[in-house]
Order: structure tokens, then C-alpha cells, then sequence
């Protein structure tokens, strides 16, 4: 029998052992030689915090209540990490990339640096693992007891009490001296990773070598150790329960949701190759360590009985095969499970609490505004404080929980973490997740945890009482927290597992549909979500400046000169200067801000850098930046359009614009031939005439005579063709001057037709003047108008004269002004020439009659629009209506030009 | 099986050794999808309570085999994809 003194001796060597390795550890670490500490397989091992006094003690005890049941809390770890490709490979790169501190840090940074998510994650963690720790001081002082309870020894007076104090203490010193020695919680702390690899491998081997004993040492072998198996673990109805799947799942999520282990999994590595070896070699370990808890079991109840603790066993059953040197080692198995579990969970919580709720506190009420004092200091003092405080609350809950089997406390603390894992797998695998669904799921999740599992852990000693557990709140029996809503019959744990998720996933789900997340938030889903495919950070989202000098300050306070120094020379060298600092760019803001977000956490790290460089403008470019992919490629694809469709209208302008231009240049070029062709006729005749005359000297008198009177009528043609011509290019360009004077239209008509009286005369054709006694007036150019209606009568006569050798004249009167009617009773004009008599040079069929170019009523059309009216062909027959518009009052179109007038007049004469 | 992976195992795949290598990066991703998930069903299903009740093997009951068995036929599954995932990576 191993006496007191010798128990509290071999535990005070192994500590000191401990100390020693973890000095040495930093020893090597700090001289650069990192060597088998990067290794792994001490990654591995320091993986095997999940196995506390839990899995050392409480598993051979749950084996022994419930047989296979034990089993799910090793099966959940096992199937993430052969999953380890997706899930725990991501969480690593994100935490490197981003700088993560904590499982609250992630969770925090994910959801938009929310300072608010962080304190919710950090106070969840520290209620879930507060009971978590009790169980491991709890599990020490039965240890203890154990060893004093044995007869012949030499117990001091010593109550469990005393004990886990001091026991805390010790914890307390051990993390304060290897936890807190730097500020960067990314680093490594290889003092405590070497420890408990040293506490994984003595653990490990304690409880191999307990097994080994009990099956080939107390009995033959496995089949005779599994002959003993008790009745009610042999003859349980099925592996397959849903107590079963529910402690798969939460262990499952346990592993990456604990802050322990998160602290070792994600913030204590190194690279993503040392996860590759661990991805079996941790399963394995657990494997291992599973191996003999059934056997041990077996043994305990078929050597000491029923009634003996179950969760002894490990330490009862060598001790009472005489055994004491395996009892030693398998009690200092146990110590080792027990205090890596604590010292590392007190390193991730008072990570987390100083980080998300005393820094934010200090920043915000204290001086840390100020650009006064180092920030490492108050760093390591609330991490200090935090690690004090956090054991301290653990011998709290020691103190005043109820005895209760180890691992029901451990699964309280499952169940309670558990609640984080929604937030955390849609933060890594769903873009739409929001900082309000998140929050929504925790406090759901969390509130129901509290009132189902957790208050009633205490069995009525704390806040709930045993009436509320028994009848529910206020006696309403909906409210039952073991039957709530009358969900009776289940087991307690699978029941609040059940209840807190439901409400947890659908709160997450339903509050993130519902809002709308803010850019900073869908920035870090993207960084988080497609970690693997962006390849380096981009340029930040918002664009923001700062002094380079206050940057410097910021960061000596936090980093330490020395760091901070380095890293400003770094990117100063990066920037192309030899000397001085760096210019403050966005893209070097936002790399020392997540380089001081490996000390304080990203939503502190966030703060602090805006209050030097400001909240910033969200830039368009950071948006399009954090716009989806596909909406992106939408973007790109309707700008595509829109160009093209552009391009389109263009390119149907120009061809509308080259064609009214070709068609422009075949009448330039078809009027021009008409024109040669019209001066070349009389041109012809003058000369032919001409040549006669000169060359036979011989020509009567009288012929002479005639061919001059030809020569002179040609000539004259010639000039009027001229002058038409000229006119016509003169109303064209608006280059004409208008006598503009009240006008009765009975005149302009009389004006007209005695004009022509001679040209009607000798056609033998009557005038119908359907206008007596009309005083109609309107405010016009008398001599313009008389020469258009000249022009209408000379080719009604022209043109015009079909049987009934008539002319009807008449005018009218309209909104707008007035109009005169020149209708003839001849064949009328075909509908297809309709357009094409008021082009130059038009002659309807092969009718020519002398004195006319055909430029009549393109010049008459001219004038009218010049005086602001028209001419237009009515139609109908029979015969053919020309209809003269005039305005009450001519607006003149085109500017008055210093044509000279009198040119004109002459010509409206003729 | 995608066709692209139907086309990799064609007879005149070794004139592609780059698209095979391609396919097989791919295979290896995919069953390291499915391992996990095989994982499920095979130890926290309704499947584990066909062998809950077969009796004893050499003594041992045979669910304690089974689920040790899995668990151990697992990490070998894993420890042998792992080592050819990373090497992936690192080429990749």
C-alpha cells in the first residue's frame, strides 16, 4: 500500500518533471530549435487533451452503467477527423490566414468583427467549461480519497476540499508561468504542447497498461474477462439508440467546438501537414485508449461488486490485486488526463475573456483611447486575472454541484458548447449566414440548454428549484425542463440536445434568411467561406489612412517594439524604401490589423486600428469585390450586352446616315446630267443656227431672219432655265427675302390669271372662279404666292386640258390659315408619280412643252415652305387639285438673305 | 461516375497521363467525402443493431468487434488517403 506521503511525493516529482519538460521545451523553441516540438506526432498527442479525467476515470464508469455507451464520445472525434480533409483543414487555413485566437475570435471575425458575438461565445464557454473543470478537480480529489481510503495508510486530515484548492493553485501557477508568457495567443505555447504530449503518452500507457494487467494478468484472457460480462450490459437491446446518435453528434461537434480544442487543433498548429498524420493517428490514439475500458469494467464489477464507485475502477482494481506500483502509475495517469485538460482550457478561456471582454471594457473605459501605456501589459494581466478567476469558478462549482456521475458533468458541458456549432459550420460553408442569425441561434440554443440541462444539473441548489425541475416553471407542465412540451419518456440529455438544436438551427436559419447581412460581414464570408480559393487577401473593403507613425505606436504597444519594428522595415523594404516607415496603404492597414488581431482578437484588433484610421468609406470597388461571383459574372455579361446592343444602334445609324448619303449623291449626280442635258439642247440649236448663218453666206434674208428669231428664243430659254435653277438654290438654302404684307387672296388669284390670260386664251380654256365675293387675307408675300399660282394654271393648261376644256379655282379657309384650289380635269397623275412631280427635272410622261425645265413646282413647293405653309397634290380625281397652304400669318423659315428681290419679281411675271 | 471519369478509365487512357491524374485527384477527394459518411452509417446508424445480437467471436461479443473493427478499418482508410491528399496539395 502506497502510503500518503508517498502518493503526494510521486505527484510533486511528476509536476516538477513537468515544469522541467516545459522549460526545456521553451528553452529550445526560443533558441530556433524546434525540432521534434513541430513534429506530427506531438501535434497528435497534444490532440489527446480531449481524453481529461473523463475519459481516464468516467469512461470505465459509463462502460460499467451502460456497456458500449461510452463508445459514441470517441466515435463523434474519430468521424470529423477522417472528414479532417473538409473540416478541420479549413478551420486551420482560416485561422492562420485570419489570426484567429479563438473558437469566440472565429466567431466574432466571422460574423463581421461583431465585438457582441464574441462576449456571447466567450460567456457561453466559460459556463459550459466551468463544470468541465470542477469534474477534473472532482475526479482528482476521488483519486486522492481513493488512495487515503485504503486501510494501513496514513490519511492526513485533509478534506476534498482542501485538496482540489490546492490542487486548483497548483493548475493556476502552472498556466500562469507556460500560458502567459507571450502575448501572441498565435503562438505556440511549446512549453505546455511538450507537457501534455509528455501527459498524453503517460496517460495513454497508464491506462494500456491497466488493461493489459486486468485481462491477461487477473484472468486468462479476453474471452474470460468478456464471460464475466454482467447481465445488463450484456443483454442491452441494440448499440443503436438515440442516446447513442446524440453523443456521437456531440462529441463530434465537442472536438471542434471546445475551446480546448479548438485552442490545440486550430490556434497551437503550425501547418496543415501535421493535420494529414493526424488525421488517423488521433483516431487511433482514441482507439487505443478505448481499448480495455470495457474490460476494466467487466472486472471492476465482477471483483468489488456492485456498489463499489464504477468510476474508480481504474485505480480501485489494481489496488485490490495488490498492484500498488500500477496504482501509482494509473493515478498519475489520471493526474495527467486532469491537468492538461485544465491547464489548456484556462489558456483558451482567459484567451477569450481577455480579449472579448476585458480589453473591449478597458478600451472603452479606460485610458486605452489614449496612445499612452503598452497594451501588452494590461495583455498579460487580465490573462492572469482570467486564468485565476476561471479556476476559481470551478472550485466554485466543485464546491456546490451535486455528487453526480463524472460523465453526466462532462456532457452538460458537451451539450453546452454544442450550442456554438451552427454558427461555426455555417460560418465556414454558408455565405448568407448573419451576425443576428448567429447571435439568435446562440441565445436560443443557450437558453435552452440553461433551463433543460444545465440549472437543473444543481437539483435545486442554484437559481432552479426542485419544484420548477418537478412541475415546471410556475407549475405550468409545458414547461416541464425534462418534459418541455410534454416530450416525456426521452433521456434527459437527448432531450435538451433535441430542444436547444431545434431551436438553435431554426433561430440561426430563420434570422439569417430574414436579414440583411452588413459589407464588412459578407466581406469576411468570403474570406472565410472561399479561404481555399482566394489565393492572398485582397485589398481591404473599406479604404481608410492613418499616420504611419500612430500606427507604430499602436503596434509597439500591443506587439512590442521589437516585433513592431520588423514588421514596419518589412513592409517599408516591400514598398521599394530603403529607409523610414512604410506608407500607410489600405492593404498594409489591414495586414497589421490582422497581425494585432493575433494578440487581442479581431473585433479589439478592428477597434483599435479605427480609431486611428477611422471607420472608412466602404469603397465601390471593395463591394464588387465581395459581390458573389456569379453576380459578377452577371455584371460582366449584361454590360457585355448593353455594349453590344449599343454598338448595334451605331453601327444601324451610320448605315441610315451612308445610305441618305449615297441617295443624296445619285441626285446630285442626277441632277447635274438633267441640267447638262437641259443647257445642252438649246446650246445645240443656238450653235447649229450660229454655224449656218457664218458658214453659207448664201441664206435668204428672210431665213436669216427666222434663224435668229430662234437663236434669241433659245437664248432666252437658256437664261430662264438659268435663272431657274438659280432660284431654286437660293430657296433651298433659305437665302431669300420676303415682302411679307397683308394679302387678300381674291387679288393674288386676279394677279394670276391675268398673267396668264394670254396662255388661256389661246388654249380656248374657261376659268370657274368658285371664290366670289371672298375677302379672305392673310399676311403673306403677294408676288411669291401670285408666282405659284401662275405656275399652277400654266401647267393645268399644259398638262390638264382633257375633254372639258376647264380650270376650277377656289379657296378655303382652315384652323391654320387659308388654302387656294387649282383644279384641272385632265388624266389627273398616276398615284405612283405622286411623289416624284415635285422633283426637279420631273416631266410626267414624255410631255415637254417649251418654256418649261421642270423645275415649277419644286421651286413653287420651295416657296411655300419658305413662307411657312405647302403644296401638296389633294387626292382624288379626277383631274388633278394642287392645293396652296397658306398660313394665317407666314413664319418664315430660314434666314432673309440679300438676295435681291426684284430678280425674282421680274421672273414671277413671266 | 461522371463521364469525364468514364473516359479516364478508357483503354487509351496512358496517352492522357495528365487528365488520369486529374481523375484520380478527383476519385481521392470524392472518397475522402465518403469515407466519413460511410463512417455514419456504419457506427451511429440503425446498421450497428444487426450485429448487436450475433453472439460471441473467440469470446469477444461480436458488436464489440464490429464497432472496433470499423473504427480500426477506418483510420487505416484514412491514414492511407491522407498521405496521398497531402502530396496532392503539395503539387498542387
Amino acid at each position: 500500500m502506497p502510503s500518503w506521503n508517498l502518493l503526494v511525493t510521486a505527484s510533486l516529482a511528476y509536476v516538477a518533471f513537468l515544469f522541467a519538460i516545459a522549460f526545456w521545451a521553451e528553452r529550445r523553441a526560443k533558441a530556433g530549435r524546434h525540432g521534434w516540438l513541430r513534429s506530427p506526432y506531438v501535434y497528435t498527442l497534444s490532440l489527446s487533451v480531449y481524453c481529461t479525467a473523463w475519459t481516464f476515470y468516467g469512461a470505465v464508469g459509463s462502460a460499467a452503467r451502460g456497456g458500449l455507451e461510452f463508445l459514441p464520445i470517441y466515435l463523434g472525434p474519430t468521424l470529423v477527423f477522417v472528414a479532417w480533409y473538409f473540416l478541420p483543414r479549413k478551420l486551420i487555413r482560416i485561422g492562420q490566414t485570419q489570426r484567429i485566437t479563438s473558437i469566440a475570435d472565429l466567431i466574432s471575425s466571422r460574423y463581421g468583427k461583431s465585438g457582441l458575438l464574441g462576449v456571447a461565445v466567450t460567456l457561453l464557454a466559460v459556463i459550459g467549461s466551468t463544470p468541465y473543470i470542477a469534474l477534473q478537480l472532482k475526479s482528482l480529489t476521488l483519486s486522492f480519497a481513493a488512495f487515503a481510503a485504503e486501510e494501513g495508510s496514513h490519511a492526513p486530515a485533509m478534506g476534498p476540499a482542501a485538496t482540489a484548492l490546492w490542487v486548483a493553485a497548483g493548475l493556476a501557477a502552472f498556466t500562469i508561468l507556460f500560458g502567459t508568457r507571450n502575448v501572441d495567443a498565435n503562438e505556440r505555447h511549446h512549453g505546455v504542447v511538450a507537457a501534455i504530449a509528455v501527459e498524453a503518452v503517460v496517460k495513454l500507457m497508464a491506462l494500456l497498461a491497466v488493461g493489459g494487467f486486468v485481462v491477461w494478468g487477473l484472468f486468462p484472457g479476453p474471452a474470460a474477462v468478456f464471460a464475466q460480462m454482467p447481465p445488463h450490459i450484456a443483454e442491452a437491446d441494440a448499440i443503436f439508440t438515440p442516446r447513442w446518435v446524440t453523443l456521437t453528434f456531440l462529441a463530434a461537434a465537442a472536438i471542434i467546438c471546445l475551446p480546448r480544442m479548438f485552442q490545440v487543433l486550430v490556434v497551437e498548429a503550425t501547418d496543415e501537414r501535421q493535420l494529414a498524420t493526424a488525421a488517423w493517428a488521433f483516431p487511433l490514439y482514441l482507439a487505443l485508449i478505448s481499448l480495455f475500458v470495457l474490460p476494466i469494467a467487466i472486472a471492476g464489477i465482477a471483483t468489488q461488486g456492485a456498489e463499489a464507485n464504477p468510476d474508480l475502477f481504474v485505480l480501485s482494481v489494481p489496488l485490490a490485486a495488490g498492484q500498488h506500483g500500477l496504482a501509482l502509475f494509473a493515478f498519475l495517469g489520471g493526474f495527467s488526463a486532469a491537468t492538461s485538460m485544465v491547464i489548456v482550457a484556462t489558456i483558451a478561456l482567459s484567451t477569450m475573456v481577455s480579449n472579448h471582454i476585458i480589453i473591449p471594457l478597458w478600451l472603452h473605459w479606460g485610458d486605452g483611447a489614449g496612445q499612452r501605456g503598452d497594451l501588452r501589459r494590461v495583455l498579460l494581466l487580465s490573462r492572469r486575472l482570467s486564468i485565476v478567476a476561471i479556476l476559481g469558478l470551478g472550485y466554485l462549482y466543485f464546491l456546490v454541484s451535486a455528487p453526480r456521475a463524472l460523465a453526466a458533468i462532462g456532457l452538460i458541458s458537451f451539450a453546452g458548447m454544442a450550442q456554438v456549432a451552427p454558427a461555426l459550420v455555417g460560418a465556414l460553408y454558408w455565405r448568407g449566414a448573419t451576425r443576428a442569425g448567429a447571435l439568435a441561434g446562440l441565445a436560443g440554443g443557450f437558453v435552452i440548454w440553461a433551463y433543460t440541462l444545465f440549472l437543473p444539473s444543481f437539483e435545486g441548489a442554484v437559481v432552479m428549484s426542485l419544484d420548477t425541475i418537478e412541475h415546471g416553471l410556475l407549475g405550468i407542465a409545458a414547461l416541464r425542463p425534462r418534459a418541455l412540451f410534454g416530450f416525456e419518456g426521452l433521456d434527459p440529455l437527448v432531450h435538451s440536445i433535441f430542444w436547444s438544436m431545434v431551436a438553435n438551427v431554426g433561430l440561426f436559419v430563420g434570422v439569417s434568411l430574414a436579414t440583411t447581412p452588413r459589407p464588412l460581414e459578407e466581406f469576411q464570408a468570403a474570406q472565410f467561406v472561399d479561404v481555399f480559393r482566394l489565393s492572398a487577401a485582397g485589398p481591404g473593403l473599406v479604404e481608410r489612412s492613418a499616420a504611419a507613425e500612430d500606427l507604430l505606436a499602436l503596434a509597439n504597444r500591443i506587439l512590442g517594439p521589437e516585433p513592431a519594428q520588423t514588421l514596419f522595415a518589412r513592409e517599408a523594404r516591400r514598398q521599394g524604401k530603403a529607409a523610414g516607415l512604410p506608407d500607410a496603404t489600405d492593404g498594409f492597414i489591414q495586414s497589421l490589423e490582422r497581425e494585432l488581431a493575433g494578440s487581442v482578437g479581431a473585433a479589439s484588433a478592428h477597434e483599435l486600428v479605427s480609431q486611428l484610421a477611422g471607420r472608412g468609406t466602404v469603397s465601390v470597388d471593395g463591394l464588387m469585390r465581395i459581390a458573389d461571383e456569379t453576380l459578377q459574372l452577371i455584371d460582366a455579361k449584361r454590360s457585355l450586352e448593353r455594349q453590344s446592343r449599343e454598338l448595334e444602334e451605331t453601327a444601324s445609324q451610320l448605315r441610315e446616315a451612308n445610305a441618305a448619303l449615297k441617295r443624296m449623291d445619285a441626285l446630285k449626280d442626277a441632277f447635274l446630267s438633267q441640267v447638262s442635258h437641259e443647257l445642252r439642247t438649246p446650246m445645240t440649236s443656238i450653235r447649229s443656227f450660229a454655224e449656218i448663218l457664218g458658214d453659207m453666206p448664201d441664206v435668204s434674208t428672210e431665213n436669216a431672219k427666222r434663224f435668229l428669231g430662234i437663236i434669241r428664243e433659245e437664248s432666252q430659254r437658256l437664261t430662264r432655265l438659268l435663272d431657274e435653277i438659280l432660284d431654286l438654290s437660293f430657296l433651298e438654302s433659305g437665302r431669300v427675302t420676303f415682302n411679307i404684307a397683308p394679302v387678300r387672296l381674291v387679288d393674288v388669284i386676279d394677279r394670276a390669271l391675268a398673267s396668264t390670260e394670254g396662255l388661256l386664251t389661246a388654249s380656248d380654256i374657261a376659268v370657274a372662279r368658285a371664290y366670289q365675293g371672298s375677302d379672305l387675307a392673310v399676311e403673306t408675300d403677294f408676288d411669291r404666292v401670285a408666282q405659284v399660282v401662275i405656275n399652277l394654271v400654266s401647267n393645268a393648261v399644259k398638262y390638264g386640258c382633257g375633254e372639258v376644256p376647264e380650270l376650277t379655282i377656289s379657296v378655303g379657309e382652315s384652323d391654320s390659315g387659308a388654302h387656294i384650289d387649282v383644279s384641272d380635269h385632265g388624266p389627273g397623275i398616276p398615284a405612283g408619280e405622286r411623289d416624284e412631280i415635285f422633283e426637279k427635272f420631273a416631266r410626267l410622261g414624255e410631255a415637254n412643252l417649251a418654256g418649261s425645265a421642270g423645275l415649277g413646282l419644286p421651286i413653287s413647293r420651295e416657296i411655300m415652305r419658305n413662307l411657312g405653309g405647302d403644296l401638296i397634290l389633294l387626292p382624288g380625281g379626277p383631274g388633278a387639285t394642287f392645293r396652296v397652304i397658306l398660313p394665317r400669318k407666314a413664319a418664315l423659315s430660314g434666314a432673309a438673305a440679300d438676295a435681291d428681290p426684284d430678280q425674282f419679281r421680274t421672273r414671277a411675271a413671266s | 461516375m461522371s463521364d469525364q471519369d468514364r473516359e479516364s478509365s478508357s483503354p487509351d487512357r496512358a496517352a492522357l497521363p495528365l487528365a488520369r491524374e486529374a481523375a484520380a485527384r478527383r476519385r481521392r477527394r470524392d472518397v475522402a467525402l465518403v469515407l466519413p459518411l460511410l463512417g455514419v452509417v456504419l457506427l451511429a446508424s440503425p446498421f450497428a443493431n444487426v450485429v448487436a445480437h450475433a453472439g460471441h467471436l473467440a469470446g469477444i461479443p461480436v458488436g464489440v468487434l464490429y464497432v472496433f473493427g470499423v473504427w480500426l478499418a477506418l483510420i487505416a482508410a484514412t491514414a492511407r488517403l491522407a498521405g496521398r491528399l497531402r502530396a496532392d496539395d503539395g503539387e498542387g
